[in-house]
């Protein structure tokens, strides 16, 4: 009897049926803060690997513009060095929120920007080739970077390696020189 | 003499410190190239048309076209080997957006399937999926699994706005 209902157990999960209710899972919508949202879009969240940061994209003066917000406070930090970068896309933080890369738009064409919060230091990424970015994702020790967009006319995913343009922002509670890819505990 | 020519060997060194100065300054403007994770990339470009990546720890999961088809793919970075994803890829649904873990357990995916979009969570120890309900009602679009597994933030169109809902995960 028991080998039966551990059978039907492993074809309901496998057939997707397991958990199509709600668990009862704590929800709660990104709040406005700092800035009047009441009716406005918000798009393309990211959040940092713990949760003490959340970026996502607002109109502000008619232009996509990064928000970044404490959590779960919702207190915004302004980020004015992205601001002549505007309009921005595909927000993506690094562990503790120090490093925020982005799509922007700086002399006439997309590219990607990643931010030291620490330093306040700028670094614009040159892309090889004719790639033109439109989605990315910072691994969050930012060690590397995947970038999605069209080059030579193809639409593809490529993965730089940032190890030596920027030092990694590891996990609290993990030691600097630790090897890459911290698993939480 | 010699004082004077210390001070014009002072006046050279410094003016030799300034260039460097000025030309390190003008490099950090001008940005370093990142160098491809090779062979990464040619496995990449092996998959065809791909977007919507997302990185976390050794995991790379993206959605890749193939065949005509879309389906999310999940690759162990250090060595290029494609993931199986047993019961996530249906034939007859379109993926539009992923997200994965640090541990690479859970992804987060966000689907096209018989005309409704829903947002779900694989696991892939238990080869299933969980459904996970917009409340109040919306349609998902992107989202976003925090590198820690430990919350989702998801862009939600309702009542004719684009919001973010974050949901936290036990």
């Amino acid at each position: 009897m028991r080998g039966w209902l551990t059978c039907l157990a492993l074809l309901a999960i496998n057939l997707g049926l397991v958990g199509c209710g709600d668990l009862g899972l704590h929800r709660r919508r990104a709040g406005p803060a700092g800035l009047a949202l009441g009716g406005q879009d918000r798009e393309q969240p990211a959040l940092s690997g713990q949760g003490e940061w959340l970026a996502s994209v607002v109109q502000r003066n008619g232009r996509q513009s990064l928000m970044m917000q404490a959590q779960p406070s919702g207190t915004e930090v302004p980020l004015p060095l992205l601001r002549r970068f505007e309009p921005h896309d595909s927000p993506s933080l690094s562990w503790n929120g120090r490093y925020v890369a982005l799509v922007g738009q700086g002399g006439g064409r997309r590219r990607v920007l990643i931010l030291d919060r620490a330093s306040g230091r700028l670094l614009p990424l040159p892309l090889p080739g004719d790639l033109q970015p439109d989605e990315l994702s910072l691994a969050p020790d930012g060690r590397r970077l995947a970038l999605a967009g069209i080059t030579r006319g193809r639409r593809l995913v490529q993965v730089f390696d940032l190890a030596n343009l920027i030092e990694p922002d590891l996990p609290r509670g993990l030691a600097i020189g630790s090897k890459t890819n911290p698993t939480l505990p | 003499m010699s004082k004077l020519g210390s001070r014009l060997n002072g006046l050279r060194l410094g003016l030799v410190a300034g260039g460097m100065g000025a030309l390190t300054s003008l490099t950090g403007c001008m940005g370093t190239m990142p160098q491809p994770v090779f062979p990464l990339d040619r496995r990449l470009e092996e998959l065809g048309p791909s977007h919507a990546p997302s990185l976390a720890g050794p995991w790379l999961a993206l959605i890749s076209n193939r065949g005509g088809r879309d389906q999310v793919v999940l690759l162990n970075v250090d060595d290029q080997r494609p993931v199986p994803l047993p019961g996530l890829n249906r034939p007859d649904a379109q993926p539009l957006s992923v997200g994965v873990e640090v541990k690479g357990e859970r992804l987060a995916v966000v689907r096209q399937l018989e005309g409704r979009t829903e947002l779900l969570l694989y696991r892939r120890s238990l080869m299933g999926s969980q459904l996970i309900a917009m409340n109040p009602p919306g349609v998902p679009r992107r989202v976003m699994l925090r590198a820690d597994g430990r919350e989702l933030a998801v862009e939600v169109s309702r009542d004719g706005h684009w919001q973010v809902d974050l949901i936290e995960l036990p």
